[in-house]
């Protein structure tokens, strides 16, 4: 029911985004029409609030739907918003960028099903593109679209990831999970690749692009939106450690067995591992050569692997690894509630249940009660056309 | 003289018909009810083409009789009643068979499609 | 002499003649009443189609029955018409042409469809009258007579929905809609009286011309437009649409609803052509676009929640006769003013004509595929249907076809005029487009739960022995899906010569009056 619910929401956004694209030009809009389009495409892109489908979805489809669909659908939302930019929208981009960001961290940081906590990445991955999308810059719009992309790429590789956990163990639940590093050797060194890749480890993708995103909040001067970025990423690989400690490196309870066939060196494990090997090859490839991304910098190159970049990529690191050592303890997957939009979903389930009801009821299979309605409806057009 | 008479039962035919359409429970009234109705529009139709003092439009009176009341409402009328005879046979026969399949002519207790 | 001037007569005499002699036919046995049914039908078909074309090269026809000569339209001198006259502009003979395809489809669906049961000469009948009451009343150019083929079509179609009498659900639904479509019947028959009374004519281009627009007027224009939205199945008097659609046989219900149609054609006929300019203030406009915006939406809710195939598709039925309302309903907002009118207000109509046709083929054709789930499976309740993909290719494909069209997916045709309606009303109101784009997400969950539950899923024990339907079904239901398809690849093609010459003959009152009036009175 919910997903049928995010998936008619994922289409009203599509729609309107089809829309908008087939009949209007696309480019800035007035700032009056923005309160259509922002929620229209804030729905896609998972702007706080608009973002409770993401999770559902992605933890109730199948592991290669959810890696299409955090690779390029919710694109399409980011790249409606980064096409309708205009300098008022910017700062509103940068403040739900910022938020974004945090309050995915933070949410995934407390979810114990692997694969929400990647959904919850999603939305504070995004955040990073929209923030540097608000710059407004072409550096910026640059940044955000290359981090797009690297995003679509690692993210789809840990969701597959993910994906082979659940079908090798039968459960992604990281309270059950454990110790398949030992079981899945492969599997674990392509998630290790992903999972460095999304904190920002200099070599791989998302490094060059996370760079690029703070260079152009420096360039127009907006050092808080940086420091968010930077806490968020200091989450971000808090929560990797989480997920590789407590699903891979971890012992596990004993208990945890590969299902019949799916073990080690099975047929289906190797496929699933070469799907994903060709994202991580690509996440490399992006994390080596960063200046070969085709148009996305203007004139000059940027220096990727200055000392400096390197270093502010890896202070967050070290500090998410630092504190997680720390508070390994509290981390420990377990059922934690925090208030978020999502609930709301399931409160709203009973309400639009509802109104089929009321008019089925409406439908009484009363002869007269029709005819009546007919009279009714005559007598309304008359009254109106009278006045 | 006959003024707006004929309007005035017009309009009676025509409530009391949309009155036992709504408010009767057998099903034989409802058909009255529709009969009713029909009657209305046809006397209205006649009445639209009557002229005081008229005799009937046949073509061999022409020139022998002042006034002729109009002739095409009179066709229009004898093609509505045919219509309307054709709807009260078919409106019968199908009550007739709804009263073999649910025992009842009571227009409450046939509901079965709804929803 | 060139009999092409015949053509309106035509179109409705080859049905009539057909329904009549269909008895005649009957004694020669299955073959030849099989026979009879399919070639008569495809005649009509091939007659509208060259009417149509005829119309396109030579603008407006007339035709005079019973005159001294077929093109006299006012004898001796007369300033008013005395008989009875066809009149078809490109819009009646596009109807026309609408109709008799579904109508031909229908005819060959019905084949082997209708074998189980008896009395199948009245069936052949009572399936003409229909089709020739549809027709009639697409190009009569005259009030009464419009009355008339209504009632013809009517009849026909209680006939037809409770023609499985063994089932009391058709004997009841035929009964409300009976009961229901009478009154309404009735009521324009009053209003046809009002015209008569105030003006001594009923020909629609007579009243038309000397329209003003009084007390007695408003009353009639009242009565025509609830009882033609009633017989469209309009919200809120659609409550006949689903009980009789899903009651009727399949290959009947592909024709009600270009019946349905032809309401819908003599709505847009009274509020374009008999009252026109003359309407004055915006109330009957908008009272059509809230009409369509409420069918739209309440028909999708209920189909949404239905658990029956064919309840389903009506109720999605009267959810997109909302989106034809909505598109003619903006394009009479703009009829007084010719700039909203070129800016919005004919984008607006061609997408609703055009809108018009799709939903008669895919709608016609999502009809005759449950139908033939019917035959197959024995079952038209979607908890119990599933797997049916494999052992009913055929039909599985073109559902799939019907199913993409109405949902309004790109490229198919049904999303081309859902996208003129959308464009255009958005100019008018937004939220209008928004409520059309909200219908259009549910049209498409709800038949992605069709397509699921009927047609995917592990295959059923029940359902072993299921085969695909025979093969003139299949000719039934791929002559509805080759014409949408065609619509689909060509879509510019039939914008501008299938819909663009129909909305310009809606919005042309004047030339309307003048093909019978004359020019110079």
């Amino acid at each position: 029911m919910t997903q049928l619910a995010g998936t008619a929401l994922l289409l009203v956004g599509s729609a309107i985004l089809l829309h908008q694209t087939g009949s209007a030009a696309v480019g800035p809009v007035p700032l009056k029409l923005l309160w259509y389009f922002i929620p229209a495409l804030g729905i896609k892109a998972a702007l706080p609030g608009l973002h409770f489908w993401l999770p559902e979805v992605h933890s109730k489809a199948p592991a290669p739907a959810s890696a299409l669909l955090s690779g390029f659908a919710v694109k399409l939302g980011v790249f409606g918003l980064a096409r309708l930019t205009s300098p008022e929208t910017g700062t509103i981009y940068l403040a739900m960028g910022g938020f974004m960001a945090l309050f995915g961290v933070f949410q995934a940081l407390l979810q114990h099903d692997a694969k929400r906590l990647l959904a919850y990445h999603t939305i504070s991955q995004l955040g990073y593109v929209i923030s540097a999308v608000g710059t407004g810059t072409p550096l910026g719009l640059a940044a955000g679209m290359f981090h797009a992309v690297a995003h679509g790429l690692f993210k789809g590789l840990l969701f597959l990831s993910a994906g082979s956990l659940e079908k090798a163990f039968g459960s992604r639940d990281l309270r059950y999970l454990g110790g398949a590093a030992a079981l899945l050797p492969v599997t674990f060194a392509l998630f290790a690749a992903g999972a460095l890749a999304i904190s920002g480890f200099p070599g791989l993708s998302g490094f060059a692009s996370k760079a690029l995103v703070k260079a152009s909040l420096k360039d127009i001067n907006n050092t808080p939106a940086v420091w968010v970025l930077q806490a968020a990423s200091v989450g971000t690989v808090i929560s990797f450690c989480k997920l590789g400690y407590f699903a891979f490196i971890r012992k596990g309870t004993g208990s945890l067995k590969t299902l019949p066939g799916e073990g080690r060196g099975s047929v289906k494990n190797s496929h699933r591992n070469l799907g994903m090997a060709v994202a991580a090859a690509a996440t490399v490839f992006l994390g080596l050569r960063p200046d070969l991304v085709p148009g996305f910098l203007g004139e000059g190159g940027y220096p990727f692997f200055a000392l400096s970049t390197v270093i502010s990529a890896l202070l967050p690191i070290l500090a998410g690894l630092l504190l997680f050592i720390l508070l390994k303890k509290a981390l420990e997957p377990a059922e934690h509630h925090v208030p978020d939009v999502d609930n709301l979903l399931a409160a709203t389930g009973p309400f639009l249940r509802k109104i089929p009801d009321t008019l089925g009821a409406l439908h009484s299979g009363r002869l007269r009660v029709y005819i009546a309605y007919v009279i009714v409806a005559a007598l309304t057009i008359f009254a109106y056309l009278e006045r | 003289m006959t003024g707006n008479m004929p309007f005035l039962v017009v309009g009676i035919l025509f409530f009391l018909g949309l009155y036992s359409i709504l408010f009767e429970r057998n099903l034989i009234k409802i058909a009255i009810g529709i009969t009713l109705l029909e009657a209305s529009a046809n006397l209205l139709l006649i009445v639209l083409g009557y002229r005081n003092g008229g005799s009937i439009p046949v073509f061999t009176l022409a020139g022998e009789v002042e006034t002729m009341v109009l002739p095409t409402p009179q066709a229009l009328t004898l093609t509505a009643i045919v219509i309307g005879l054709a709807t009260s046979a078919l409106l019968l026969s199908l009550i007739m068979m709804l009263y073999k399949h649910y025992g009842t002519l009571d227009v409450r207790e046939i509901r079965r499609l709804r929803g | 002499m060139n009999w092409s001037v015949h053509l309106p007569a035509l179109v409705i005499a080859v049905p009539l003649l057909g329904a009549f002699a269909a008895p005649v036919a009957g004694l020669g046995g299955k073959p030849l009443r099989n026979l009879w049914l399919v070639t008569v039908s495809a005649l009509t078909a091939i007659l509208s189609i060259i009417l149509w074309r005829y119309v396109q090269v030579e603008g407006i026809m007339v035709y005079v029955l019973g005159g001294e000569s077929w093109a006299l339209t006012l004898p001796s001198g007369l300033s008013w018409p005395i008989r009875i006259i066809l009149e078809v502009d490109a819009f009646s003979a596009f109807m026309a042409v609408v109709g008799s395809i579904a109508a031909l489809a229908g005819a060959f669906f019905s084949l082997r469809f209708m074998e189980r049961f008896s009395g199948l000469d009245k069936f052949v009948s009572l399936y003409f009258l229909l089709t020739a009451g549809m027709l009639g009343m697409e190009l009569t150019g005259d009030l009464f007579n419009f009355f008339v083929f209504l009632e013809i079509a009517s009849v026909a179609s209680f006939g037809l929905v409770a023609y499985w009498r063994d089932r009391p659900e058709a004997i009841e639904a035929g009964f409300k809609y009976m009961v229901v479509s009478t009154v309404a019947a009735m009521l324009i028959l009053i209003a046809v009286g009002f015209f008569y009374g105030r003006y001594n004519a009923v020909n629609m281009a007579a009243v038309a011309r000397m329209m003003r627009f009084g007390y007695a007027e408003k009353i009639a224009l009242v009565f025509l437009v609830a009882s033609l939205a009633m017989k469209c199945g309009t919200v809120p008097m659609h409550m006949w649409t689903p009980d009789a659609y899903t009651e009727a046989p399949a290959g009947v219900t592909c024709l009600l609803v270009a019946v349905s149609q032809a309401s819908l054609y003599g709505l847009f006929r009274v509020c374009f052509s008999l009252y026109g300019t003359s309407l004055g203030s915006s109330v009957v406009p908008w009272t059509i676009i809230v009409m369509g915006v409420l069918s739209m939406f309440i028909g999708v809710t209920m189909a949404v929640i239905q658990k029956e195939i064919k309840r389903l598709m009506a109720y999605h039925s009267v959810s997109q006769i909302g989106y034809i309302l909505l598109g003619l309903g903006v394009g009479l907002l703009a009829l007084n003013d010719p700039q909203a009118m070129a800016e919005y207000g004919f984008t607006a109509m061609k997408g609703g004509i055009f809108h018009l046709i799709n939903y008669t083929m895919y709608k016609g054709l999502l009809f005759l595929t449950a139908g033939a789930l019917y035959y197959a499976a024995g079952t038209r309740n979607l908890n119990e249907l599933g797997g049916l993909a494999r052992v009913m290719p055929h039909t599985t494909f073109m559902f799939v076809i019907a199913a993409a069209a109405i949902a309004g997916l790109p490229p198919f045709n049904g999303f081309v005029s859902k996208l003129l309606i959308y464009e255009s009303t958005f100019a008018v109101y937004p939220i209008l487009a928004v409520a059309a784009l909200v219908t259009s997400v549910l049209t498409l969950a709800s038949f992605v739960k069709v397509f699921q539950t009927a047609f995917l899923g592990p295959e059923k024990s029940v359902f072993q022995h299921v085969k695909e339907v025979p093969a003139t079904m299949l000719v039934g239901m791929s002559i509805l899906t080759i014409v949408i398809i065609g619509l689909t690849l060509f879509p510019t093609w039939s914008l501008a010569h299938l819909v663009e010459p129909a909305a310009k003959a809606l919005v042309d009152q004047a030339g309307y009056i003048t093909a019978v009036m004359g020019g110079g009175l």
